[in-house]
């Protein structure tokens, strides 16, 4: 009898992805959008010259890869977090299928933004 | 005479609060960095949410912009900074602690060994914070 195989490794493939990049590109991007340009350290860009970047084919590659791999790595990590944190490991069936149906939702959302930029 | 019972096996059964993250101080440092995922979920719908009033006009960018300045919200932007920073410190460290030991052995303390990893960090912000705010 074969033992049973984890598809654990195939999630942390994306969740390992995606806390690289949330560890390289995330703080830059909170701290600008968050902070720097609500509070006027920086000069806010004009709505024209974002649309310009957004249009852009590789901004768009950039901000599909980024988000997606962020939600599932989210994902990956509210699972264990919500089991471990709240004692709640016997309902992982249903918190996990929460999970990464938000990860979906998330993923879908950022592939309609990107595409449907006009 | 002893007094003799009849050997009764009982099972060994682990107790573990519910609360065992608040035991020890490393714990909580693990649930927190843990945690810190909730806020990568927040700032990720945020910035779909940025990229959604950019497509939709002047109007709903400028909207955005208020709802950022609310300080609710830049206490909640401050929280995800503070904990994403946390994860990326922790995730710096790692790398070089799976990669580089594999190979050469331990031969450097963590944060020496990390400083590729923060070199990279740098020049990625700065890559990003130019195109950003429209430098380039």
């Amino acid at each position: 009898m074969s033992a049973h195989r984890s598809n654990r490794p195939l999630a942390w493939l994306l969740f390992g992805t995606g806390g690289f990049l949330v560890a390289f590109f995330f703080p830059i991007h909170i701290f600008l959008t968050g902070f720097a340009e609500p509070l006027g350290l920086v000069p806010t860009p004009s709505r024209a010259s974002m649309l310009t970047l957004l249009e852009h084919p590789l901004t768009r590659i950039y901000l599909a890869i980024l988000l997606i791999f962020a939600f599932w790595h989210a994902a990956y990590r509210l699972r264990d977090t919500i089991c471990d944190a709240l004692d709640v490991r016997r309902l992982d069936t249903v918190v996990v299928s929460l999970c990464y149906a938000g990860a979906m939702l998330g993923t879908i959302a950022t592939m309609v933004l990107l595409v449907c930029v006009p | 005479m002893p007094q003799y019972s009849a050997y009764q096996p009982k099972a060994y059964r682990p107790q573990m609060s519910p609360y065992w993250y608040f035991d020890r101080w490393p714990y909580l440092r693990f649930m927190v960095r843990e945690a810190s995922c909730i806020f990568v979920a927040y700032f990720a719908v945020v910035m779909l949410l940025q990229i959604r009033a950019i497509e939709h006009g002047t109007a709903a960018y400028a909207h955005f912009q208020a709802w950022m300045s609310c300080p609710v919200v830049m206490i909640l932007n401050a929280i995800a900074l503070v904990l994403i920073i946390f994860h990326a410190v922790t995730w710096f460290a790692l790398v070089p602690r799976v990669f580089v030991r594999h190979l050469l052995g331990p031969v450097m303390p963590d944060l020496f060994a990390a400083v590729p990893n923060y070199g990279a960090w740098f020049v990625a912000s700065l890559v990003v914070a130019l195109f950003a705010l429209r430098f380039i």
